[in-house]
C-alpha cells in the first residue's frame, strides 16, 4: 500500500512543474473572484490594524460576491505575514492588510529583502492610524509645552511609554523629542493596550499611543496632541502638533492593502474599485467608530506616494535608531 | 550510567545555550543586556548538568555499559521519524496526500491489522480532517510547495 | 453584585447553555482519557473557537478546563492512572476503593467534592476579582515583576523529588521562551539566522507537542504492557450509592481542600496538581483515620479532588487583572482574549466587565453541568472511554495534533515545533524531568523578563526600584521568605533522612 502511494506521489511530483503555469493562467481576471479572498494581517488579532481587517471583512458582504477571510500571521514586527504574502500565489486570493507606517519602519530597520514600496503591488489605502502624545489623567502636564519644559529641566529624567521599539508610535515619539531638542527615556510595552494601561496607572510620565486608544478612557488619560499637521477625523477634540505650532516628525500609518507583486492588473483594478465601495459604506465606518478610528480611502497611486513621502521623512530618524 | 549520560547531556545543552547567549549583541548605554536572562539560565543549566554528572558518577560503582534501547524506544523513534516525514510531506505536497499516507501507517504502527480499516483510513482521514478544519472552520490550508491536489480543483 | 444579571443573561441564551453542556461533557471525557489533559484538549480545540463569539469561545474552553480537572478523577479511580496530573493524588485512595468494589462511591465522592471546591474557588474569585482589578490599575512593571518572581520561587520550591532536575526543567522552559526577538530591544536571540525562529516558539504548538504528541509517543512505548483497570460494572449496588453518613466525614476535608486550592490558585504558576497533593497531605495529617488513607478512605478522595478544582476560579484572577497567566490553561485563554480583541489586564474591567462576569456565570453553570453529569453518568463516561480501542484512539490523536498545531496560526513551522517538542517532551518524561515546570516556566518567562527590564528602564536607581516601591518589595519579600522556608525544610528532611539511615 505504501508503495502504491509512493508511485502516485512520484507521478504527481513529475507533473508539478507542468501544472504550475497552467494553474496561474487559470486564475485570470475574467472569472475573478470565485474563491474566498484571504486578507493576511501580519499582527496579532485585536489591534488597531486588525480592527480594519475585521471591519472590511464584515462590510465586504454585498460588494464582493465571495467572503473575505481574515488570517492573522503575527510575528517579527509584521515581516512574518509580509513574507508569507510575498510568496503567495499572485492570483488575488491572498492580499495583505498592514499598518503602512510600521511596515515601512520595520523594513528599514531590520535586515530583510522586503522593500515596503517595491516588493508588493499597492491596491488601496483604507484607513489611517495616528499616534498621539498622552498623559495620565492626574498628570501635572496640562499642555505639550509643560512636557517640553519638564524634559528640558530634567534631561533624560522623564519616562515615556510606547507600544514597542521600531513601531510608528515609537518613531513618532522620537521624532517629537528630536524636533524639540529634548531627551527622555522610553519604556517599551508589548502593544498599545499594555502601554495604555501603564499610562492609566501613571507608570510613566507620558506616552505615544494610538489616538483611537483614548476612546472609552477619557477619564483615565488625557491626549495633549495628535502627531499630525491637522486634527484626526474621528477624535476631533484632540488638538494637533501642527495647529499648536509645535515641531514634530510626520510619522503616521496609512492602513494599506498590498498584493503580491505579480498580481494581474485587472485583478488589482477590480479590488481597488471594490475597496472604494466598501470603505464608503456606513457599516464600515460604524464598525470602526467603536474602535475610535475611521475610513480613509486613497487609490493605489496616492497610497504609494504617501508612503514614499513618509519614507523620506523617517529615514534620518531611523538612521539614529539602528 | 544513565544518570551520568543525562548530566552530560544537560551540560552540553547549557554549554550550547551559553554560546548562543554570547551571540546576543551588547545593549546601548544605560540599558540591560538582552542576553542577561539567557546567559544566567544557561550558566545555571551547565551547573545543574555538572551536578547531575558528578552525582551520577558517585552513585555508580559497577561496570560501565551503555543502556540498551528497548523495543518500545525503537518504536517511538520510528514514530518520530514518521512525524518528521509527515511534516515535510505537508510542506511539499499540501495536507491531503501526506495524510492519506500517514494515516494507515500510524494505525498499523499502533496495531490495527484490519485491511479494510487501513484502506478506509486512506480516504476517510484526509477527507474528514480537510472538511472539518479547512472547510467548516475555514482555516487556510497549507498549499504544497511542489504540488498540491487542491490546485486541480476549479 | 454584577454576577446575578450576568447569570440571568446566560440562562436566557439556550445556545450558550448548549455550549456549556457540550464543554462539560468534552472536558470530562478528555480528562478521563488516560494521557490526555484538559490543557491539551484546550490547545487542540483552540482553532475551533476562533470562529465563535468571544463569550462562547471563552466559556467553552473555561468549562472544559473545569470539567477536565474533575474528569481526571474517573481515570484515577477506575484505570489506576491519573487522567491528568491533578488527579494523581486522587489515585492514592481512589483505586483501592475501586478494587474494593466501591468505584461508584468513590466517583460520587469525587464529583461532590469537586463541585464544592470549584464553587468555593469561583465564589472567592467573583467576590474578590473586582477589588483586585481596582488595585491592579495602580501596579506597574516593578510590582508585576515581583509577583512573577514570587511565582518562580514557589514553582522552584515545589518542584518534586529531584530538585536539580526540576530546576533544570524550569531553566529549559525559560531558555525556549527567550528564542526570538527580545521584547524590549528587538535584538535576535537564539535564532541562528532563521527567520522562523525570530518569530519565537509558539505556546500552542509547544503544548500540543509536549502534552499530546509526547503522550502518543509514551503510549507507543508502553502499549505492550497490560493495563489493569476496574470495569465500572464489576461491583454490586452497594458500592454505587453514596449516603450522607458516608460523605459527612469527607465534608471538612472538602472544605479545607477548597480553601487550600483557592489560595494556591491565586498564585500564578502552581496549579491543580500541587494543590491536590498539599490538600491530601494536610488532610491525612489532620484525619481521625490516617491509617486508612492510601488504602481506600473516601476522605482521601474528597481532599485532593476539592482542592484541584478550587484552583480553577482563583487562577483566573492574576490572568484577568494583571495579564499574568497563572496556569497553562490560563495562558491559552489569554490568547483567546487577544484573538477576539479584548485586552486582558488592569483595563479589562473597564472595557469588558459584562463579558467577564458572564464568563464567571458560565463557569458556575459549568460546575452544575459536570456535577450532574458526573454524579449520574461518570460510569457511562468510563465505559465510553474503554470502548474506544487505544490502537485507533492514539493514531487519531497523532493525526489531529498535526492539523491542530497548523491551524492555530496557519504555520507549518509550528507543526515542526510541535513534532520537536513532542519528542523532547517524551525524552523529558523518560529521564524524570518535570514537564509541567518546563511548560509553566516557558509561559511565565516572557512576562517576567519584560517587566523586569521595563522596571529597570523606569528606575532612577537601577535595581533599587524593587525596594522603593512597597508592593513590589512585599512580593519580593514573600518570595524570599518562601525560599528560606523551603531550604529549611529541605535541610531538615536531609538531616532526618540521614539520621533515619544511621
Amino acid at each position: 500500500m505504501l508503495r502504491r502511494h509512493l508511485i502516485a506521489g512520484t507521478a504527481a511530483l513529475a507533473l508539478a512543474p507542468l501544472m504550475a503555469p497552467l494553474v496561474a493562467s487559470m486564475a485570470g481576471a475574467a472569472d475573478y473572484p470565485r474563491r474566498p479572498i484571504n486578507i493576511v494581517v501580519p499582527y496579532k488579532a485585536g489591534g488597531g490594524t486588525d480592527a480594519y481587517a475585521r471591519a472590511l471583512s464584515a462590510a465586504a458582504e454585498g460588494v464582493l460576491p465571495v467572503p473575505v477571510v481574515v488570517v492573522n500571521k503575527p510575528g517579527s514586527g509584521g515581516l512574518n505575514g509580509a513574507q508569507s504574502v510575498l510568496g503567495a500565489r499572485p492570483d488575488g486570493y491572498t492580499v495583505m492588510l498592514t499598518s503602512g507606517g510600521s511596515f515601512l519602519l520595520t523594513t528599514l530597520m531590520r535586515k530583510t529583502p522586503i522593500d515596503a514600496l517595491d516588493s508588493f503591488r499597492f491596491v488601496a489605502q483604507v484607513g489611517q492610524l495616528r499616534t498621539a502624545l498622552m498623559v495620565p489623567a492626574d498628570s501635572p502636564f496640562q499642555t505639550v509645552q509643560d512636557v517640553i519644559a519638564a524634559a528640558k529641566a530634567n534631561p533624560g529624567g522623564l519616562r515615556w511609554a510606547h507600544s514597542g521599539r521600531g513601531g510608528f508610535h515609537h518613531v513618532g515619539g522620537l521624532g517629537f523629542l528630536a524636533a524639540n531638542g529634548i531627551k527622555a527615556q522610553d519604556v517599551p510595552f508589548k502593544g498599545g493596550g499594555p502601554a495604555r494601561a501603564a499610562l492609566i496607572g501613571a507608570q510613566t510620565d507620558f506616552g505615544f499611543i494610538g489616538v483611537q486608544q483614548l476612546r472609552g478612557f477619557e477619564g483615565k488619560i488625557r491626549a495633549l496632541a495628535v502627531n499630525a499637521a491637522d486634527r484626526d477625523g474621528i477624535m476631533t477634540k484632540v488638538p494637533s502638533f501642527g495647529e499648536l505650532g509645535i515641531p514634530f516628525a510626520n510619522v503616521s500609518s496609512p492602513v494599506l492593502i498590498l498584493a503580491p507583486k505579480d498580481t494581474p492588473d485587472a485583478v488589482v483594478a477590480y479590488l481597488e474599485a471594490a475597496l472604494k465601495d466598501i470603505t464608503a459604506k456606513h457599516a464600515f465606518a460604524d464598525l470602526l467608530a467603536k474602535q475610535g478610528s475611521g475610513p480613509v480611502y486613497a487609490d493605489a497611486a496616492t497610497a504609494r506616494a504617501t508612503l514614499a513621502a513618509m519614507k523620506a521623512d523617517v529615514t534620518p530618524l531611523v538612521a539614529d535608531l539602528k | 550510567m544513565k544518570a551520568v549520560l543525562e548530566g552530560l547531556a544537560v551540560t552540553a545543552l547549557g554549554g550550547g545555550a551559553v554560546w548562543g547567549a554570547l551571540a546576543v549583541p551588547s545593549a546601548p548605554a544605560g540599558e540591560t543586556w538582552a542576553g542577561l536572562v539567557p546567559m544566567t539560565v544557561a550558566v545555571g543549566l551547565v551547573l545543574a548538568g555538572l551536578w547531575m554528572t558528578l552525582a551520577g558518577m558517585r552513585a555508580h560503582a559497577g561496570v560501565w555499559s551503555l543502556p540498551r534501547p528497548t523495543r518500545g524506544t525503537l518504536e517511538v523513534l520510528g514514530l518520530a521519524v514518521l512525524a518528521l516525514a509527515y511534516h515535510q510531506g505537508i510542506v511539499w505536497f499540501g495536507y491531503l496526500l501526506p495524510t492519506a499516507v500517514a494515516a494507515p501507517i500510524t494505525l498499523a504502527a499502533f496495531g490495527v491489522r484490519s485491511r479494510l480499516g487501513l484502506a478506509l483510513s486512506v480516504v476517510l482521514c484526509p477527507l474528514a480532517f480537510h472538511l472539518v478544519f479547512f472547510q467548516l472552520l475555514g482555516v487556510f490550508p497549507p498549499y504544497g510547495s511542489l504540488f498540491d491536489p487542491l490546485d486541480l480543483l476549479p | 453584585m454584577d454576577i446575578f444579571p450576568a447569570l440571568a443573561d446566560v440562562l436566557a441564551d439556550p445556545m450558550l447553555l448548549g455550549a456549556i453542556l457540550l464543554a462539560a461533557v468534552v472536558g470530562m471525557v478528555v480528562g478521563a482519557t488516560p494521557g490526555l489533559t484538559a490543557a491539551a484538549a484546550i490547545a487542540m480545540l483552540l482553532p475551533v473557537t476562533y470562529y465563535m463569539d468571544p463569550l462562547f469561545a471563552l466559556a467553552f474552553l473555561y468549562v472544559i478546563g473545569k470539567s477536565g480537572r474533575y474528569g481526571g478523577s474517573i481515570a484515577a479511580i477506575l484505570f489506576n492512572t491519573p487522567g491528568t496530573a491533578a488527579s494523581a493524588a486522587t489515585q492514592l485512595d481512589g483505586y483501592p476503593l475501586a478494587r474494593q468494589g466501591k468505584a461508584g462511591k468513590a466517583m460520587k465522592t469525587a464529583t461532590v467534592s469537586s463541585v464544592i471546591g470549584d464553587f468555593m474557588g469561583d465564589t472567592l474569585l467573583i467576590v474578590g476579582v473586582g477589588w483586585i482589578a481596582a488595585l491592579a490599575l495602580k501596579l506597574g512593571p516593578p510590582e508585576t515583576f515581583a509577583i512573577y518572581f514570587a511565582a518562580f520561587v514557589v514553582i522552584g520550591s515545589v518542584i518534586g523529588k529531584s530538585v536539580v532536575k526540576g530546576l533544570a526543567s524550569a531553566g529549559l522552559g525559560v531558555l525556549v521562551a527567550t528564542v526570538g526577538l527580545d521584547p524590549i530591544s528587538g535584538v535576535e536571540r537564539y535564532t541562528f539566522g532563521s527567520f522562523d525562529l525570530s518569530n519565537g516558539i509558539g505556546l500552542v504548538p509547544l503544548m500540543i507537542g509536549v502534552f499530546v504528541l509526547g503522550e502518543v509517543f509514551a503510549q507507543m512505548e508502553t502499549r505492550h504492557r497490560a493495563v489493569e483497570t476496574v470495569r465500572p460494572q464489576d461491583h454490586g449496588r452497594d458500592g454505587d450509592t453514596l449516603t450522607w453518613a458516608e460523605y459527612k466525614p469527607c465534608l471538612p476535608h472538602a472544605l479545607r481542600g477548597g480553601l487550600i486550592g483557592a489560595g494556591i490558585g491565586v498564585l500564578p504558576g502552581l496549579g491543580s496538581a500541587i494543590a491536590a497533593f498539599i490538600s491530601y497531605g494536610e488532610g491525612k495529617r489532620r484525619a481521625r483515620n490516617p491509617e486508612q488513607w492510601g488504602h481506600g478512605a473516601l476522605e482521601g478522595v474528597a481532599a485532593p479532588e476539592s482542592a484541584n478544582n478550587a484552583v480553577s476560579g482563583p487562577s483566573m484572577a492574576p490572568l484577568l487583572t494583571l495579564g499574568i497567566p497563572g496556569s497553562t490553561i490560563g495562558a491559552i485563554l489569554l490568547g483567546v482574549f487577544l484573538i477576539h480583541g479584548i485586552q486582558v489586564g488592569p483595563t479589562l474591567f473597564l472595557t469588558s466587565k459584562e463579558l467577564v462576569y458572564r464568563l464567571f456565570a458560565c463557569g458556575l453553570l459549568g460546575i452544575v453541568a459536570y456535577g450532574l453529569i458526573g454524579y449520574f453518568g461518570a460510569a457511562q463516561v468510563a465505559k465510553l472511554i474503554l470502548r474506544v480501542p487505544p490502537r485507533v484512539l492514539y493514531p487519531l490523536i497523532f493525526l489531529t495534533s498535526f492539523v491542530a498545531a497548523y491551524s492555530a496560526r496557519g504555520s507549518l513551522f509550528d507543526v515542526l515545533v510541535m513534532v520537536v517538542s513532542g519528542f523532547a517532551g517524551w525524552i523529558m518524561r523518560k529521564v524524570d524531568f518535570n514537564v509541567a515546570a518546563f511548560v509553566i516556566s516557558f509561559v511565565l518567562a516572557k512576562g517576567a523578563e519584560e517587566t523586569f527590564r521595563q522596571a529597570l528602564l523606569m528606575s532612577d536607581h537601577g535595581l533599587l526600584i524593587f525596594i522603593e516601591r512597597p508592593i513590589a518589595a512585599a512580593f519580593l519579600g514573600l518570595g524570599v521568605v518562601a525560599m528560606g522556608l523551603r531550604v529549611r525544610t529541605l535541610v531538615r528532611d536531609r538531616r532526618a533522612g540521614s539520621a533515619g539511615h544511621a
